[in-house]
């Protein structure tokens, strides 16, 4: 049975149902063929925002900040055109100006989808810095 | 790298100037919205080798500041 905009003109609910986008205006009835007051229809009616809630932040809790005489550097390539070229420069451009100890170098698979675990973890156990170049 | 830096760890996203805003929006939604970014020109994508040196010479001073700032 359609419960669309014939059913809210036979309840007289032109008005209302012009000034609703379609897509926030939902209404049921259980009793398919039953006509029933504007009062009873607008019991019925369910408005849905389709706004997301504002997401939870928990603040970042930072690493130990004890200063380093080295640095161990992590880049993440996300495999993007040119990102390895520019991540290899920036590298290079770091190890000439800083104290790089180590470099822990890893290329996500597909760029859009998040860094596999084990990237994320190998970064997060061996690194004090990680740089990542999403490219254009 | 919004993982990462959930876990405490410094990190720095490079991008470009076009695409500063969905970053800032893309870290402020995953949870860190003090996501360091280091901007460089725009594009990077089809350049020539030589082109994508002067775009990690952009980078390269933005990192060592924030590597000394946060990790030395």
């Amino acid at each position: 049975m359609d419960h669309g905009p014939r059913r809210m003109r036979m309840a007289g609910l032109e008005g209302v149902a012009a000034l609703q986008p379609a897509s926030r205006f939902c209404y049921t009835h259980p009793a398919n063929d039953a006509v029933f007051s504007q009062e009873s229809v607008m019991k019925k009616v369910v408005l849905l925002v389709p706004e997301a809630p504002a997401p939870v932040v928990e603040a970042v809790k930072d690493q130990p900040n004890l200063r380093k005489t080295e640095v161990r550097l992590g880049i993440l390539d996300n495999s993007k055109s040119n990102a390895d070229h520019l991540l290899r420069l920036v590298m290079e451009g770091l190890k000439a100006e800083l104290p790089i100890k180590t470099v822990v170098a890893a290329r996500k698979g597909n760029v859009s989808l998040p860094a596999p675990k084990e990237i994320i973890e190998e970064l997060a156990a061996e690194c004090d810095f990680v740089v990542s170049a999403m490219g254009d | 790298m919004c993982e990462l830096r959930k876990r405490g760890l410094k990190t720095a996203v490079i991008l470009s100037g076009p695409f500063e805003g969905l970053g800032k929006a893309q870290a402020r939604v995953f949870g860190v919205p003090d996501l360091p970014l280091v901007l460089i020109p725009h594009p990077l994508g089809g350049l020539t080798l030589e082109q994508v040196e002067g775009r990690a010479h952009h980078a390269i001073p933005q990192l060592v500041k924030l590597i000394k700032e946060q990790v030395l």
